[in-house]
């Protein structure tokens, strides 16, 4: 789910790797490294290592299976997974282009009432969770559930045999819903560049006569496109990644293949063929992307930051363009907010919170912070370890620290348990000679395996946010402290570490936030008898139970909106350009 | 040393009290001048005195508050018209050039012919890229171009659909310095064997004094002074634009009888009203050393080597704030000397002293 993914700091992240946002920054002046503290890139090799071991595991772990199994696996299980993943894409790549692209262009190049709000209103689907809205909708579209019964009560049916809508549970309702929360990753880069990008581009088009009409065909949507591949190849990420919505919605994707074959049919070796078909499915999502994106390398880091100036819609062209561009906050957000509050507000008069749910919010919290802290860490020495060695060794490491934020959370999760599990047979066994009793699972057991999952996962975030940290600092301060007696480590405590505290807060409350929402790994790597609120509202979904369900969504979806504010405000920020 | 005011041209473009403001903060205000054809008009002025704004109103990006812009008789803004910008026949040169990334130089220049002929659009680009002196980048994609390069092909494409006017933002602020002068006058003679009028919008009061026919010289959203650069230069009508303009010498006095008394002599004054403070201004070229006998005695304080000429510093025997004056590389002169200075009166304006 879009847990893992994503986070839209991660969309950010990732945009800043591209040329699209580079063009935007001041040009960094490669100087020569400073040298001194080569230990910090051994220790960005090792982070790195860590990263990738999930990977080569499960290479390993898939060429254990036998061929027979194979043929079987590729007819029943693979084949059809591939061609309903393949559906699945292809559907929400549609809508979250046309969705964000359009929306975007209604926003940037508009005027009309509440146009201000739902410039960021825009971004509040991101906080909602894919296995959320399925659930949510699951409800509310219910054959005796609200909607279909009002609508009953307005056409005058009065049973669900007469009158029904088409069962949500189909691949054209998760493609929906998914498109539904995932458009955000195409609207917000496409809305960033026209804010930031395009405005004196598309003036220049207007003064070489091109009219307004034309103006998004001829030339904001050839501008647009980098934007848009990379917005839509973070969202087909994320819909790759989604195993709550597709298992509700009944659609046999990849990732629910792999986590059935594993979980109930016990079939390791195939679980990890059907991941490596699916890092075969992401590195074809980002050729497809690279693709989309060829050619554009975005010249002039000179362009001035200036706001379109937008066309006025009055009278009812205004009040028709906002109820548009609300619609899909409202669908993505707005109801299923309010579902989720009278819900939960309803079964906390009736039962309060139980102690099941105060556990699973302490376990949910603990995991968090751990993998938090663990996160940061690995990103400081990283991005550290490019501070001091620039150049192509060190930027090789931090890409490959951040591959994760490209593998779905059950393929790490399946990654992650291969050498662990070994690494707690040693210890068990060690224990017992030297001590005389086992350990058990210990790692696995603790929780330290799926913390180190959250890690390979959410790594990019923290790389990527203190990379951009550094950046704000100017090198001169780092040699300012060196021929003033600090060494690598010393300035870092003194000087980098105050000055990059905004960067590590938001890294961290990214981090801590997309932990809280992650699903899959989760569920595949708890510790026997621990819960998650995410693994909550998944067995009771699966269950088709709804007793603390709304109440566990909904502390889900607050603690998302925590980081779509700050990306609302680091949008203002950077969209309201002063003028000249 | 004055010229004549030229006479003013028969307006092309006429703007006409325009005001705007951002966020309830006056951008622009009440401004009006009048364009000939083919005249080139710089807008000089400190950032954020709203020279740029006052382009983007004229190119039809912005729109004014209140006030008329009139091109070549048609109304393009004012009493209830609004002309789009697309319609205005306006081209307009960016500070960053803004090259569309997606489009090869060719098909940045062909944008704005769309519409026509595909054997005349193919001409008309090779003909302005040829002028321009970049034929040989047709190919090329913006980021391939270097800052010259890039220049000459925004200018090559605002002026391929042959604009009423051409306006121009900072146009030359992105060049090395060596670079910006050859670029500065190949652009002039291009505009002038074309004949396209053009609005220059810059900072660098030496670029404006050398490529306006008029200039037109911005003050917190006002135009404080707009005349020709010599006239303007030598008989500034007010201190911020003579201060703008150059360097100057500033030499405070007090009115009395419609003259004020200074070190250096005394200067008429027939508009300050008797008692009133008063500044002289002069450029450090109206200075000249003489025997000490003859003028005011002054005493050498630094001077700086400027190549061709010695910029010197002195400061008036009887005090005050250090004046400068420019004397020929080769003149003799000490540090600390005691010399005598002369100004010449004609090159004095006097300016009542403001607060």
């Amino acid at each position: 789910m879009w847990n893992g993914s994503a986070s839209i700091t991660e969309a950010v992240q990732i945009m800043a790797a591209t040329d699209l946002m580079q063009s935007l920054l001041p040009r960094r002046t490669s100087r020569p490294a400073l040298g001194g503290g080569r230990h910090w890139v051994w220790g960005s090799g090792f982070v790195a290592a860590l990263v990738l071991a999930p990977v080569l595991a499960l290479i390993w772990q898939a060429l254990q299976g036998s061929d027979g199994l194979w043929a079987h696996l590729w007819a029943y299980v693979l084949r059809p997974a591939l061609g309903q993943t393949t559906v699945l894409l292809l559907g929400v790549g549609l809508i979250v282009i046309v969705l964000g692209t359009a929306l975007a262009w209604l926003v940037a190049a508009h005027d009309f009432p509440g146009r201000k709000v739902l410039d960021w209103a825009l971004l509040l689907p991101l906080a909602v969770p894919s296995y959320i809205i399925a659930f949510v909708y699951l409800e509310l579209l219910h054959p005796l559930g609200p909607v279909q019964e009002l609508l009953r009560a307005i056409l005058g049916y009065d049973n669900p045999r007469d009158f029904r809508l088409p069962d949500i549970r189909s691949m054209s309702g998760a493609i929906l819903l998914l498109g539904l929360v995932l458009y955000p990753y195409v609207y917000l880069p496409v809305r960033a560049m026209f804010a930031m990008q395009a405005a004196g581009l598309l003036e220049a088009g207007r003064m070489l006569g091109c009219t307004r009409t034309h103006l998004f065909a001829r030339l904001a949507l050839p501008l647009a496109r980098p934007a848009i591949a990379v917005g839509a190849s973070l969202a087909l990420m994320e819909a790759l990644n989604d195993i709550g919505a597709s298992e509700f919605l009944g659609v046999r994707t990849l990732t629910v293949s792999i986590y059935t074959t594993w979980v109930t049919r016990s079939d390791l070796p195939g679980a990890a063929q059907i991941a490596l078909v699916m890092l075969v499915v992401v590195a074809a999502l980002v050729a497809l992307e690279r693709f989309a994106r060829r050619k554009q390398r975005f010249a002039g880091g000179a362009q001035r930051i200036r706001p379109l100036l937008p066309e006025r819609l009055t009278g009812l062209r205004g009040w028709a363009a906002l109820a548009l561009g609300a619609l899909p906050v409202v669908l993505g957000f707005g109801a299923p907010l309010f579902w989720l509050l009278s819900e939960a507000v309803g079964r906390i008069g009736e039962a309060g919170i139980s102690p099941q749910l105060w556990a699973e919010m302490r376990a949910t919290l603990g995991l968090a912070a751990a993998a938090t802290a663990a996160v940061l860490a690995g990103g400081m020495v990283v991005a550290f370890a490019a501070r001091l060695w620039p150049g192509g060794t060190t930027a090789t490491l931090g890409r490959l620290a951040s591959l994760g934020y490209a593998m779905p959370g059950t393929v790490v999760a399946l990654g992650v348990l291969v050498p662990v599990a070994g690494l707690d047979r040693m210890i068990d066994q060690g224990a017992q000679m030297l001590l005389g009793f086992g350990t058990g699972l210990v790692l696995i057991g603790s929780g330290a395996a799926l913390v180190y999952a959250y890690v390979v996962r959410f790594l990019a975030m923290s790389v990527g946010g203190i990379d951009s940290g550094f950046a704000q600092i100017p090198r001169a301060l780092d040699h300012a402290a060196r021929s003033l007696g600090d060494g690598p480590g010393a300035s870092l405590r003194h000087v980098h570490l105050p000055l990059l505290r905004p960067a590590l807060v938001a890294a961290a409350l990214l981090v801590f936030v997309d932990t809280m929402k992650e699903l899959p790994a989760t569920l595949l790597l708890r510790p026997l008898g621990v819960e998650t609120l995410a693994t909550h509202l998944y067995s009771e979904a699966a269950r088709g139970t709804y007793e603390d369900g709304a109440i566990a969504a909904l502390a889900i979806v607050a603690a998302g909106i925590l980081p779509v504010i700050a990306l609302a405000r680091i949008g203002r920020r950077n969209g309201a350009g002063r003028r000249p | 040393m004055t010229e004549r005011a030229a006479p003013p041209p028969p307006p092309w473009l006429s703007i006409e009290g325009v005001s705007r403001r951002f966020d309830g903060v006056a951008a622009l205000k009440d401004i009006s001048f009048a364009l000939g054809a083919g005249e080139i008009l710089c807008l000089l002025g400190a950032s954020g005195c709203g020279k740029s704004t006052l382009l983007r109103l004229i190119a039809g990006v912005e729109r004014p508050e209140t006030g008329a812009i009139t091109l070549a008789g048609q109304v393009l803004s004012g009493s209830g018209a609004f002309v789009e910008p697309e319609a205005r026949g306006i081209g307009f040169m960016f500070q960053d050039y803004a090259l569309f990334p997606h489009l090869n130089v060719a098909d940045n220049v062909a944008f704005g012919l769309k519409g026509r002929p595909r054997a005349e659009v193919q001409a008309r680009v090779n003909e302005v890229l040829t002028v321009a002196g970049v034929a040989h980048l047709a190919d090329r994609f913006p980021h391939m171009l270097s800052g010259g390069e890039s220049q000459r092909v925004a200018l090559a494409r605002a002026l391929a659909p042959r604009p009423r006017l051409l306006l121009m933002d900072e146009p030359f602020s992105n060049l090395d310095q060596g670079l910006r002068e050859t670029v500065r006058a190949e652009t002039l003679a291009l505009l002038r064997q074309m004949q396209v009028g053009a609005i220059i919008v810059t900072h660098d009061p030496s670029e404006a004094l050398a490529v306006a026919d008029r200039l037109a010289v911005m003050h917190a959203g006002q135009i404080e002074a707009l005349d020709g650069p010599r006239q303007l230069y030598h008989v500034p009508p007010t201190l911020y634009v003579a201060q703008f303009l150059g360097a100057g010498n500033v030499v405070p006095g007090v009115a009395e009888r419609g003259q004020i008394a200074t070190p250096l002599g005394v200067f008429p004054a027939p508009d300050l009203a008797q008692g009133q403070p008063a500044l002289a201004f002069f450029r450090p070229q109206a200075l000249t050393l003489c025997d000490l006998a003859e003028g005011a005695a002054a005493r050498v304080l630094r001077h700086d080597f400027l190549g061709a000429q010695e910029r010197v510093f002195l400061t008036l025997e009887e005090g005050g704030a250090p004046l400068q004056l420019d004397l020929p590389a080769t003149a003799q002169f000490r540090l600390h000397e005691r010399v005598g200075l002369r100004l010449d009166p004609a090159a004095v304006r006097v300016f009542a002293a403001e607060g």
